[in-house]
């Protein structure tokens, strides 16, 4: 382990702003671990490094683009860090501080588990404006990315494909590719709907149920409360929600005492009860 | 060593060279969440890297009667950018997906609004937070305190005096680990289950859990369920999973109802649909 640990080191001091576009030769050369490897040898612990550093959220990309002569290995991953770092108006010392400390004290390990390396890319595609094509559901997508959207503990890129706004979920999207060209549009979207976000499908509801209860499976269905009464422990809650599923577990979970809902809808949380 | 070593940990001990070059070495070890040992062991590593123009990457004298460090490092260490997007997207993730606010006795609330603004501006997320909700539990991850949680599968609360030590998030949610003082051990409280903190707690004893773990047979409807377990077992046509005690087990399929549907124990599949019939008169 110490060694792939090193040798990991090593490859990130080979890369800066001035050095871009590594070839395989300039990398074996440079890092002595790799340079009495054979080639075989040199190649597989070439790949589990790029690997390793990818978990961490660097990319090492072999970058052969047709329009320019410059080939070679680029490394990304850092591009906020590097942002961060030039904005005059962030105090950049105290933002490492309070980075390092919250650090210690929070860990997720419910990461994305596939495509960790798309959500850097796609950050940076979206603020440089640039064009983004993949392969989703056996289709290749060529697409504007305009944001990132969570729901229900998953990640979904939102972008414009011909003109019309779509949600792509992230674990779908496969062989994603970025385009060269920048500030290629003026959008900016202030919200991201999913497809099923139109009225047609905005469900209101009255509830009536412990507060308690309804604090710990709150979080069950993406909602928003409308009013909210409370007498003693007991909360009158009218909310609305497009998420039917998430409603029906939340009905489920809840068990509320009374409910008031239009006919329609009772028919519709019904039907997915009985499927 | 106490916990692995990983690329991770030796990006964050590089984070906190570039910061200063003279540490005292016990702030350097909690600052970088690691123990004298582990140190060593990534000095070792970083020791033995050359940089490009073939110095040493990293020297390092340690003074052990003044609890100093020094660093003498090559311009190569603040060239590397040991913060990744990744990490930072993560925690920007867990800070606004987490149903309570936090803050330590370094770190104020306000800085750590200020840190979430700053990386709000960076990612173009949308919706992580509901807009409608406003937060009213607050931990000090550095404080003893008292917390009023309802364990899964109950309905009823019970108070747990804790030492706060980690927010993590998993399968699960969002977890609080934490100490409990009375029993003595390390335990997770799932946050969207914690009703309060502090004083305002409600101090009720405790009701001892003495169920058993108990083993579901079940029929699949939806596949991406099988994403919720660690282990399950595939029996023909059903599957087997093990649950904590029987009410775990019991939300665990009201919640899934339409997922999945519980073949056997009957004291599970008895009680998921007592519940589901109570809906279908509601909705009746």
């Amino acid at each position: 382990m110490k060694n792939v640990l090193k040798r990991c080191v090593s490859l990130l001091t080979l890369f800066n702003e001035k050095s871009i576009h590594l070839s395989t030769d300039y990398i074996k050369d440079n890092i002595s671990e790799y340079r009495n490897l054979s080639d075989t040898a040199f190649k597989r612990s070439f790949e589990r490094d790029k690997v390793l550093l990818r978990e961490m959220g660097y990319n090492l990309d072999y970058i052969k683009d047709k329009w320019t002569i410059n080939e070679g290995y680029n490394l990304s991953g850092t591009a906020i860090i590097s942002d961060i770092k030039k904005n005059e108006d962030v105090n950049f010392q105290k933002f490492l501080n309070t980075y390092h400390i919250i650090k210690n004290y929070l860990n997720s390990n419910n990461e994305i588990t596939e495509n960790k390396d798309y959500i850097s890319k796609l950050n940076k595609s979206i603020i440089d404006k640039k064009r983004v094509s993949f392969n989703y559901q056996n289709k290749l997508r060529k697409v504007y990315p305009m944001g990132i959207k969570f729901f229900n503990d998953n990640w979904y890129l939102g972008a414009e494909e011909n003109k019309k706004l779509k949600t792509f979920s992230l674990r779908k999207i496969s062989n994603l590719k970025i385009g060269n060209k920048s500030d290629l549009h003026e959008k900016d979207y202030k919200k991201i709907q999913f497809s099923w976000e139109s009225k047609d499908y905005l469900i209101s509801i009255k509830i009536h149920l412990e507060k308690e209860i309804y604090l710990i499976n709150k979080n069950v269905f993406n909602h928003s409360v409308i009013s909210k009464n409370q007498t003693n422990n007991l909360l009158e809650l009218v909310i609305t929600t497009y998420d039917v599923h998430g409603l029906l577990r939340f009905l489920l979970l809840t068990n509320p005492k009374k409910l008031t809902i239009s006919k329609k809808h009772k028919i519709l949380l019904l039907e997915v009860l009985n499927v | 060593m106490s916990k692995k070593i990983n690329l991770t940990t030796i990006g964050n001990l590089i984070s906190l060279i570039k910061l200063n070059q003279i540490w005292k070495i016990d702030e350097l070890l909690e600052k970088a969440n690691i123990d004298y040992e582990e140190l060593l062991y990534l000095l070792t590593i970083l020791s033995n890297i050359f940089s490009k123009n073939g110095d040493y990457f990293l020297d390092f004298d340690l003074n052990f009667e003044n609890n100093k460090i020094s660093f003498n490092s090559s311009t190569d260490i603040f060239e590397i950018e040991t913060i990744t997007d990744l990490e930072l997207f993560k925690i920007y993730t867990v800070i606004n997906t987490i149903d309570i606010d936090i803050d330590f006795d370094t770190v104020t609330n306000k800085d750590i609004n200020l840190f979430n603004k700053i990386l709000t501006s960076a990612f173009k997320i949308y919706d992580l937070k509901n807009e409608t909700e406003i937060i009213d539990k607050n931990i000090n991850l550095n404080k003893n305190t008292t917390i009023e949680y309802i364990k899964l599968g109950n309905s009823n609360s019970d108070y747990y005096d804790i030492e706060p030590l980690l927010i993590k998030s998993n399968l699960e949610g969002s977890v609080l680990e934490a100490y409990d003082l009375k029993d003595k051990k390390v335990k997770t409280f799932l946050i969207n289950r914690i009703v309060s903190i502090g004083d305002s707690v409600n101090k009720k004893s405790r009701n001892k859990n003495t169920q058993n773990e108990i083993e579901v047979i079940f029929e699949l409807k939806d596949k991406s369920l099988l994403l919720k377990f660690k282990e399950i077992k595939k029996q023909q046509n059903t599957y087997v999973v093990k649950f904590r005690n029987k009410n775990i087990a019991i939300e665990f399929f009201i919640e899934n109802f339409t997922s999945a549907r519980v073949i056997s124990p009957n004291i599970v599949k008895v009680e998921v649909m007592k519940r589901v019939n109570s809906i279908r008169k509601l909705l009746a």
